[in-house]
């Protein structure tokens, strides 16, 4: 047997399976999207969908949304994952306990952190009562509205929430390869603790930013429960919009839901590609 | 602009070491000068540099430039430039722009600092490659760009940490070159840290030598030769020949016999020590330095061969050439001469 | 030398590690009690009401765990077959169109999984797939499976295959090859990409809902129903049965994680 007949081997099962749910599902999608409905005696192709989601006030308002949810989300948790991540790789007395309790909602399901931001945030939380105790305000009705609120505040709470631990692990895994002797010779050169994080230690974490980033952003973007349980239901962000589509009672808008899922992938297959570049295509590492 | 520098009494523990890796350790280096600080690997050697520079800060003891403690000083503010075993290019930077990098953070108007990174990279010879980054060089090119960007800022003190290590022999010996004529054409007080004994020989003015975190011996590198002041430094210099014995009015009295001295020691208890290159293998009758030795094994290593001798259940070993070992037999009787000029007594 | 940290960048990480705990502390007393009204800090009355019933059969939750659990097992099960061979390959191998196939394997943890599953329904609904515990762990093969691939990657990127090749010429077959020499050495990294499979297929919602179409009722789905019906007890309660899988993975393999780049990477799927 030859090596490459071995590698195709070892590689088909996994290349039919993921081939064939997720390629295969997203190219059904796309022709489904295109209008193409067998059970409903349609197999014509057509771009009525696209047309009927452009033309609707709802679809750009969901569309906006999404990306304010995904930016606001992926640059607060870029942040303070910085920060974090760079307090978390100093040598300090108890670092191995603070290390474990800082990644202990790694594991916390979304929808579990939902509830609890959920139970803290909301009018008659837990936060709302503490202002009520400190005599803030009067009643519920008194607190602002940080969940099912227009700015999507207890939406991007829950993604920062989740998100920081995952990219500052990120970031602290690649701080440790890097290790410390950049940073020295620029101390050395006459760079200061600012000159040196600015000037050295960011571009070297960058591509892992990036990276990690990107995945969040991707994930935000394309996520269902969280703004299903925390969100208004008007503005609703995409993903919404296209599971409310393809369970409308009327079948003919499932196409619809299908090209908002389209629109989905799409931005999500364009930072994949960013990321392949970051990864594949860089000639050493250019920041 | 070159600086004098003092160190007394400095130590460094790490937190997860119980032992210190330096330990009141006292150096001087003269201003101008290049200084080998010579020591195994794990000897703490690398401590003394990152304390130099301000990476790491000494539990005891001071660390003085002309005088002044520079202990206060933050790294960035001693200007003493540490260079490493990698080159630690910056990878996203150019190479113009790394060895720019330390004009840049002191503030040097873009113009000025690009007249004198042309300057330093003509003078290291890597005149067409500033736009390059740096990964496209080679492991020589890359370690030419970081001395250029150690030296441009005008440092008051070169610090190196095994610079050549990681290349191959015959562009270690032409960075040796270009770091001893740009040493002198710059007068940068330097220290210079290596586990390699050639490499501190050839290179430096003054060798200290560092074991398990203490100053061992300082001088001029030829005394570590002729007049080691251990077994240990004796051993680390390559003498193989120790000999028991006491030390009695001038003379040195050892199962081998009665030594003549080059100097006076004390009399007392102490060991003989002599390099196997300075053993003679010749006949010198009535001399109290020559007795006859007996072959045991003989080793060819190329330019010399090794002689594997014993004498008044003494061992020893001797270099002679390939050409006279070639005649010698294993048990063969063999006449020895030990110059008085090249015996040693460590107390 | 080990110091402590400066006053604010303690107080920093206190209030960060304090945020990353908040939201479960209402779950846990909301899940003891049994009335807890603005503006009270504390419940006024205690109860293990939400326990009983969690735990009864009429709250589902004991099916719905059960369902959660047998349909994670198994996509956890079929990753490991299908992922195993494919992260080895991965893992020990240069050849051509590796890097496309890497790519492969990343899209389905970055492009999200509803598109691929809006895409799938038809088809799972002509194959009978719709609504069954089937339909629902071959859904859940898609984040599932490139996940176990990547853990497996990085794993036999670390392995030595020149010990295949010593037990081979000592006399062993190839099934005592795995048996005595490939698996004692993969196998704790199998573990913790197993286990952390198994988490990725627990947590997730949408791909259930869809494909599962209200006839399989996880654990998630129950969560995300009692929530939005304000049964604040219940919700606590069923949240903190199912942050148990994580929590005893987190014990068991929380020191793989930190500075393990790969298997952090996909925690996100979580």
């Amino acid at each position: 047997m030859t090596e490459r007949l071995k590698i195709l081997l070892l590689l088909a099962p996994a290349l039919l399976v993921i081939g064939g749910l997720f390629g295969g599902g997203l190219l059904l999608g796309l022709i489904e999207s295109f209008g193409y409905m067998p059970l409903l005696g349609q197999t014509e192709l057509n771009l009525e969908a696209y047309r009927a989601i452009f033309a609707s006030q709802s679809f750009w308002s969901g569309l906006g949304l999404s990306l304010y949810i995904s930016t606001v989300s992926t640059v607060i948790a870029g942040g303070l994952a910085i920060a974090a991540a760079l307090v978390l790789r100093r040598a300090f007395k108890g670092r191995g306990i603070i290390r474990f309790l800082f990644q202990i909602n790694l594991t916390v399901p979304h929808l579990v952190g939902a509830a609890g931001i959920l139970y803290l945030f909301s009018q008659s939380g837990l936060f709302a009562r503490l202002a009520h105790a400190l005599g803030l305000i009067g009643g519920p009705s008194d607190f602002p509205a940080l969940v099912f609120d227009p700015l999507a505040i207890g939406i991007i709470l829950q993604y920062v929430w989740k998100e920081v631990p995952f990219i500052a692990l990120i970031l602290l895994a690649n701080m440790q390869a890097i290790g410390r002797d950049y940073e020295s010779v620029a101390r050395c050169l006459g760079a200061g603790p600012v000159q040196v994080f600015r000037h050295v230690l960011l571009p070297l974490i960058l591509p892992a930013l990036f990276a990690g980033s990107m995945i969040i952003f991707a994930f935000t973007f394309g996520a269902y429960e969280i703004p299903a349980l925390l969100g208004e239901t008007y503005p609703a962000p995409l993903p919404v919009l296209a599971y409310r589509a393809f369970t409308d009672v009327d079948l003919a808008r499932r196409p619809e839901a299908l090209a908002m899922a389209m629109i989905i992938a799409g931005l999500a297959t364009l930072i994949l590609a960013g990321y392949a570049k970051l990864f594949y295509q860089r000639g050493g590492i250019n920041g | 602009m070159s600086v004098n520098l003092e160190i007394s009494g400095i130590s460094y523990r790490y937190a997860d070491q119980n032992a210190p890796a330096v330990e009141r350790l006292s150096l001087s280096l003269e201003a101008g000068q290049l200084t080998s600080l010579l020591g195994p690997s794990g000897c703490g050697k690398s401590t003394v540099l990152k304390m130099i520079a301000g990476l790491l800060k000494p539990g005891e003891g001071d660390i003085r430039m002309d005088g002044q403690s520079v202990l206060a000083l933050p790294p960035e503010k001693r200007r003493t430039v540490l260079m490493f075993q990698e080159a630690l290019l910056f990878p996203y930077m150019t190479v113009a722009e790394n060895i720019g990098f330390g004009l840049k953070m002191q503030g040097m108007p873009r113009s000025e600092r690009e007249t004198r990174v042309a300057e330093m990279m003509s003078l290291v010879q890597l005149d067409d490659l500033g736009a390059r980054k740096p990964a496209a060089l080679s492991g020589g090119q890359q370690q030419r760009a970081a001395l250029a960007r150690a030296l441009v800022a005008a440092p008051r003190l070169l610090l190196l940490d095994e610079p050549f290590s990681n290349l191959d022999a015959t562009l270690r010996i032409e960075m040796r070159s270009l770091l001893q004529e740009l040493q002198q054409k710059t007068e940068i007080t330097t220290l210079f840290v290596t586990h390699d004994q050639e490499e501190a020989v050839t290179l430096s003015d003054t060798i200290a030598l560092m074991l398990r975190g203490h100053l061992i011996q300082e001088g001029p590198p030829d005394a570590f030769y002729m007049r080691p002041e251990s077994r240990e430094v004796a051993r680390f210099f390559g003498s193989l020949n120790f000999i028991g014995g006491r030390v009695e009015a001038g003379h040195f009295l050892s199962a081998l016999g009665r030594f003549r001295l080059p100097e006076v020691y004390p009399d007392g208890n102490g060991e003989l020590t002599f390099r196997p290159e300075n053993v003679c293998l010749q006949d010198m009758p009535g001399d109290p330095n020559s007795f006859t030795a007996r072959l045991l094994s003989k080793e060819f290593m190329g330019s010399q061969t090794r002689l594997h001798l014993v004498a008044a259940d003494c061992e020893f070993h001797a270099f002679t050439s390939p050409e006279t070992a070639r005649d010698l037999t294993e048990g063969a009787a063999i006449p020895i001469f030990l110059p008085p000029r090249t015996l040693r007594v460590l107390s | 030398m080990t110091a402590r940290l400066p006053i604010p960048l303690r107080l920093f990480l206190a209030l960060l590690i304090c945020w990353l705990m908040a939201p479960l502390i209402p779950l846990a007393v909301w899940s003891g009690s049994r009335s807890w009204y603005f503006p009270d800090i504390l419940p006024s009355a205690y109860s293990g009401r939400a326990w009983s019933y969690v735990f009864s059969s009429v709250s589902g939750v004991p099916e719905g765990l059960w369902q959660s659990a047998f349909i994670a097992l198994s996509a956890t099960l079929l990753s490991l077959l299908i992922g195993l061979p494919a992260g080895r390959a991965l893992g020990l191998y240069k050849f051509k169109g590796k890097a496309l196939f890497e790519l492969l394997i990343l899209a389905p943890l970055i492009v999200p999984g509803i598109a691929a599953a809006l895409g799938l329904h038809m088809v799972f609904l002509k194959l009978g797939l719709t609504g069954t515990m089937a339909g629902v762990v071959i859904v859940h093969l898609i984040p599932a499976l490139p996940y176990m691939t990547l853990v497996m990657a990085s794993v036999f990127a670390g392995y030595n295959p020149a010990a295949e090749q010593q037990a081979r010429s000592l006399g062993a077959g190839s099934f005592q090859v795995f048996r005595y020499v490939t698996l004692p050495a993969i196998l704790p990294g199998l573990l913790t990409g197993a286990l952390f499979t198994f988490l990725v297929s627990w947590s997730q919602y949408i791909l259930t809902l869809l494909i599962g179409g209200g006839r399989i009722v996880t654990l998630p789905l129950l969560l995300f129903n009692f929530a939005s019906a304000g049964r604040n007890d219940i919700t606590g309660a069923i949240s903190m049965i199912y942050i148990l899988p994580g929590a005893v993975l987190l014990l068991i393999a929380g020191r793989y994680l930190t500075g393990r780049n790969s298997a952090a990477d996909s925690l996100r799927q979580i």
